[in-house]
């Protein structure tokens, strides 16, 4: 598997794509900053980590990384069969459940980093703006963990890729529906207020991530105070989340596998 | 154990209501090139495929080193190098970190592997050329080197010499007997050029229509081919009577007024132009001919020769 993954790693080399996914990571961060006001004027170190943070968060992760993370998955998945080398791999042999695996592991690493450049992008600003970026790091880890749920959360739309087989239109435009129902059901009261079990507030990716990653944002002010108030009781704990993601992931990857096995080099 | 590296029984691949490969039973003998020579679309692929797992087969068996392929994949085909239809490599790579990921898979560490490998095919090794770039002829290179770069016991090579151009084919021809007599590897070489299979291959199997033909040594092959007389003279009517009554010889056949074909190979030619210039007739031709493999080949497809 290791050489599998190192082998994937070695196929990014000169692939623009993958390199233009990873640097719109910085894209919103360095954006809100040069371009908002109220990026620009912060009473503190604390506010300034969380507002950057925050917006790392509910827009970068969300709007960027997720359809991202289905693009990058269709080209990896579909580059095999594109080059015709999915033949040569097969007569190593190399098992296509395993390939398909390291490519998700490989996205799983992109997905991580994504939200790591992105935070570090926000405490370069924090740092540029002469601010002490206090509170900076338990957000950078909160973000890794978002990282990780928009990459669980982004595996059934690649399961749909891998059905669809190479119908790339059809697969960019399942991946921005996806992606748009997921943020929109992620700050939709609905989704966002139910309890932990089985239901679509816990089952889909964008109201779960929700629920665990607001906890940790500076609620402070009187209309994030009521919206706290509302939505607090429905926030899942660490264990809870990644529990949900565990279990998605092992069956969406279960069933990526097997469709990837089943299609013909 | 069996002689053979390679044996198929009853092979048989279906698409739809259609048989692409039907029946198959070849046998790939140990240290030989064994040439599978067929027209386009008679199957060859497919049987290649087939032999190296990458279709399944809808019935039959295919025994590689004398154990089946089925369940041993891991064993087998680790020891197997392969050129299957068209060069697969990774356009946005050069040819040498193409070599290494699969060097790396295979688990060939040292670097002597992908530049033995180049060597072999006249391609320079750390060269900046993305494959993207690479002629026809420097991607089959490229394909060719993959298949020998982890020194495999059998290479199982389809139309290896496509898009190369001739001194390109003398090349690989040296190369692919080089390989087979120097080092005793075993080569299945599949190829819808006549020549080129009759200078290469130690044994033919012919497939017409997914059924295989023939099989036999291209020696075998070789005796099988017709041979023949033929005379132009004044009279052929006068001179095949003259053949059959004063010299015995049988099978003598008048094609014009004054062409004959003599197909008994006891015939003293010398004496037989004596015999006709004795009897007054004049002799403006006497040749023996020849069936080449293109015409056996014509002779059991039923058909057009091949290139």
């Amino acid at each position: 598997m290791l050489k599998l993954l190192r082998c994937e790693f070695a196929k990014l080399k000169r692939k623009p794509l993958f390199f233009a996914a990873a640097a719109i990571s910085a894209l919103i961060p360095l954006g809100c900053a040069l371009f908002l006001p109220e990026m620009q004027e912060f009473s503190s170190g604390a506010e300034a980590v969380d507002r950057l943070m925050s917006t790392l968060f509910q827009l970068s992760a969300y709007l960027l990384l997720m359809p991202a993370v289905v693009v990058l998955a269709s080209n990896l998945l579909f580059e095999e069969q594109d080059n015709d080398t999915l033949k040569n791999l097969m007569t190593v042999p190399v098992s296509k459940p395993a390939l398909a695996l390291a490519k998700m592991t490989l996205l799983f690493l992109f997905s991580i980093a994504f939200m790591a450049v992105g935070g570090l992008v926000n405490l370069a600003i924090v740092l540029a703006s002469g601010l002490e970026p206090v509170g900076f790091w338990e957000l950078f880890f909160v973000g890794i963990g978002q990282g990780i749920m928009m990459w669980a959360g982004a595996l059934p739309c690649v399961l749909l890729v891998v059905l669809l087989n190479r119908s790339y239109i059809i697969s960019v435009i399942i991946t921005f529906f996806y992606t748009a129902v997921n943020y929109i059901f992620g700050t939709n009261d609905y989704f966002i207020m139910q309890p932990f079990g089985f239901n679509p507030g816990t089952l889909l990716p964008g109201p779960l991530t929700f629920r665990w990653f607001f906890q940790y944002l500076d609620t402070s002010g009187a209309q994030m105070t009521e919206l706290m108030e509302r939505i607090s009781p429905y926030f899942v704990t660490t264990p809870q989340a990644f529990l949900v993601v565990i279990l998605e992931s092992a069956v969406f990857l279960t069933l990526i596998a097997l469709v990837y096995k089943r299609q013909s080099c | 154990m069996s002689d053979y590296v390679i044996e198929t029984r009853g092979l048989t691949k279906t698409y739809g209501e259609q048989n692409s490969v039907s029946n198959l039973s070849i046998h790939v003998r140990k240290g030989r090139i064994y040439g599978l020579l067929g027209r386009n679309g008679a199957g060859k692929t497919t049987t290649m495929r087939m032999l190296l797992g990458l279709t399944a087969p809808s019935s039959g068996d295919v025994k590689i080193f004398g154990k089946p392929l089925r369940g041993n994949e891991k064993n087998i085909l680790p020891r197997i190098g392969s050129l299957i239809e068209s060069p697969g490599f990774y356009p946005n790579l050069t040819g040498t970190e193409n070599l290494r990921i699969f060097a790396d898979l295979r688990g060939l560490k040292s670097p002597k592997y992908i530049k033995g490998a180049l060597e072999v095919v006249n391609l320079p090794y750390r060269d900046k050329k993305l494959f993207s770039q690479y002629s026809l002829g420097m991607k089959q290179r490229l394909a060719i080197a993959l298949a020998v770069m982890h020194n495999p016991e059998l290479l199982i090579l389809d139309e290896p010499i496509n898009g190369l151009d001739p001194i390109g084919i003398a090349e690989v021809r040296g190369f692919i007997r080089e390989l087979c007599d120097a080092t005793g590897k075993t080569i299945l070489i599949s190829s819808h050029i006549l020549s080129e299979i009759s200078l290469l291959a130690d044994d033919i199997g012919i497939i017409d229509h997914g059924v295989l033909l023939e099989e036999e040594s291209l020696k075998e092959l070789e005796a099988k081919n017709g041979k023949y007389f033929r005379f132009t003279v004044s009279n052929a009517a006068l001179a095949a009577n003259l053949l059959q009554s004063k010299l015995g010889i049988q099978n003598v056949q008048v094609d014009s007024a004054n062409e004959l074909t003599v197909r008994d190979l006891r015939l003293d030619t010398g004496a037989a132009v004596r015999l006709f210039v004795d009897a007054g007739l004049s002799v403006s031709d006497a040749h023996l001919y020849e069936d080449t493999l293109e015409d056996y080949f014509k002779q059991v497809t039923g058909g057009e020769g091949i290139a």
